[in-house]
């Protein structure tokens, strides 16, 4: 998978491509009372930015609102708005990245604020997240945040289990080591 | 001490309590016609005031992106298969554009030497970004003389001039066979300061806390576009580039008003024909778009707009627009939903009420709330539960 241009094409169509149709279709309002602030736990876990984590969900979940016809037969319409979450998140990121002046301006006008409430513990947890590789941040956020199956992780990101695990395992590594805790 | 899962587990928790709390948006709705057509084509011009003038001709125009085999060392041909390549362009973006190269290549077998990438960028001098995407677990990227990197790193500076220079991609690890990853380079045009001639332009300094500056000299100092080319508006020069999927503007207007544009899904030339209509009044600031828009601005064209600005931010820019009440916010690539989230429940401020600014407006859909002071200050609050409660913070910021 590389990149595919400037657009940060969100991933809503290849996330359609796969997921079966079987379902009977919940209402929009209230697939998104239920899931949106999960989305956005999501968002943060691998944006670190508050604003960004609401701006990544809302996207996401009106990106299944316009094709709620579709998505929302789908088995798992969740796991859909997840993926699409995971990849924009990564073009949230890369493109902070790349703006190297605009992130040092936000550290001081709030751009990057963590989300109300939480733990400092956890906000420098997530930041290590954040700094982790594409893959090992997604499977990290997707596996402790959203709650996913390593099976359903690597079907999500279109990925065998075995690398699942091993970006999980290498992910824990790399933190238990920069968060200064035990690896297991 | 507990375990990195125990603690990703307990920061799980917290984030989703904290999630918890973020007041709910507005549940999306089907978009409204009218004001919204323009919205809804995911078009916006913004325009931010106060930009000195800057317009000298810039560095060489970088040329076409090149697409030959990228020049390995002979002993890595072996581990490296791979060839720069232009990325796809969305629609929008005329052809000319080419933002950054991107590196697609199929890992043959995997060594332990370091591989060394040279970038082929035609031109040196210039500042790039390096990033990495889908490296496999195995793979990490470096740079010379320096510790492994996990995604990206900037570096600057003669690209290439002699090889091995700057990129590296450093293959530690020997067991996978076969893996693809892509490195993109932003080449960045300069530093501002590094081609506008002294007494010709300047670079404002950091904004102070909570108050947004209106200036995008800022961001211009580094930036990921390219170049297009120096252009011509109503006989005064002006400059054309490229922001991610956005295209930027700089000009003079007939009041000899500095302004900045920034456009997304229209062509270059129909940025310039918006450019040329529209002017600002120096006193009382409110931005006169006189001719015919494409077709996709009428919106534009048929409301005037009364207060624009610039977060600082490349994700939430703003304005407002008199007569319909609307105000649109926008994001640099340009996203509907942020148009149709900000355009909910918008109305205008008395000015009075917030010590005669120059304009304000308040969102009832994000508890967002604009204004610009007399003394040209503008400062954006968040998260006031009605426009009451954000005028009061309001005035007692000051």
């Amino acid at each position: 998978m590389t990149y595919q241009g400037t657009s940060d094409v969100p991933v809503e169509d290849s996330a359609l491509e796969d997921d079966p149709v079987v379902r009977g279709l919940e209402s929009f309002e209230s697939f998104y009372r239920r899931e949106r602030h999960g989305m956005v736990a999501l968002a943060y876990s691998l944006s670190r930015s508050r604003l960004a984590a609401e701006d990544l969900a809302q996207e996401a979940l009106m990106a299944a609102y316009r094709r709620w016809e579709e998505v929302g037969r789908l088995e798992q319409p969740a796991a859909w708005v997840r993926k699409v979450v995971a990849n924009n998140a990564w073009s949230f990121l890369r493109r902070a990245r790349a703006e190297v002046r605009a992130v040092a301006r936000a550290a001081v006008s709030g751009g990057w604020r963590p989300l109300p409430l939480l733990p400092d513990s956890s906000v420098e947890t997530w930041e290590e997240v954040a700094r982790l590789s594409r893959r090992q941040a997604q499977v990290v956020a997707l596996y402790y945040v959203s709650g996913m199956s390593m099976p359903e992780i690597a079907e999500l990101l279109d990925c065998s289990k075995e690398t699942v695990n091993t970006h999980l395992r290498r992910a824990r590594s790399t933190l238990a080591r920069r968060l200064g805790t035990e690896e297991r | 001490m507990s375990s990195i899962d125990e603690k990703l587990r307990e920061a799980s928790r917290d984030v989703h309590r904290a999630a918890e709390t973020i007041v709910d948006r507005p549940i999306p709705q089907r978009l409204s016609r009218g004001p919204m057509i323009a919205a809804a084509a995911g078009i916006a011009v913004v325009i931010v005031m106060g930009v000195p003038a800057l317009l000298t001709r810039g560095p060489a125009d970088s040329g076409a992106a090149p697409s030959s085999l990228i020049p390995l060392d002979a002993a890595e041909t072996s581990v490296l298969a791979a060839t720069w390549v232009e990325p796809e362009v969305s629609a929008e973006v005329p052809d000319e554009v080419r933002e950054y190269w991107a590196l697609q290549g199929t890992l043959l077998s995997v060594g332990s030497e370091a591989g060394w990438l040279c970038p082929p960028l035609p031109n040196t001098g210039y500042s790039f970004f390096v990033e990495a995407s889908d490296l496999p677990p195995e793979l990490s990227i470096e740079r010379p003389g320096s510790t492994p990197v996990e995604s990206s790193f900037r570096d600057s500076g003669p690209v290439c001039s002699q090889p091995p220079s700057l990129v590296l991609l450093a293959f530690t690890d020997s067991t996978q066979s076969e893996a693809t990853a892509g490195v993109s380079v932003w080449p960045s045009i300069a530093r501002f300061d590094d081609w506008c001639p002294p007494d010709s332009c300047s670079v404002e300094g950091s904004p102070e806390e909570g108050i947004v500056d209106p200036s995008p000299l800022e961001d211009f100092t580094f930036f990921s576009g390219r170049l297009v080319e120096d252009e011509t508006i109503n006989g005064q020069p002006a400059r054309l580039s490229t922001y991610q999927d956005s295209l930027q503007l700089w000009w003079v207007d007939s009041n000899g008003v500095p302004l900045y544009a920034k456009a997304s899904g229209i062509t270059a030339e129909q940025m310039l024909k918006v450019a040329e209509s529209i002017t600002i009044d120096p006193t009382t600031q409110v931005v006169d778009i006189s001719t015919p828009l494409p077709a996709d601005l009428q919106v534009v064209e048929q409301t005037p707009s009364v207060g624009i600005w610039q977060s600082g931010l490349s994700r939430t820019d703003v304005y407002g627009i008199d007569g319909a009440s609307v105000a649109i916010g926008t994001r640099f690539d340009s996203s509907e939903t942020a148009y149709s989230r900000y355009a909910a429940n918008v109305t205008f401020l008395e000015l009075a009420d917030l010590g005669n600014a120059k304009a304000a407006w308040f969102s009832e859909g994000g508890g967002f709330l604009f204004f610009e002071t007399a003394e040209g200050v503008t400062v954006y609050l968040e998260g006031a539960p009605t426009k009451e409660a954000a005028v009061q913070i309001a005035k007692d910021l000051r």
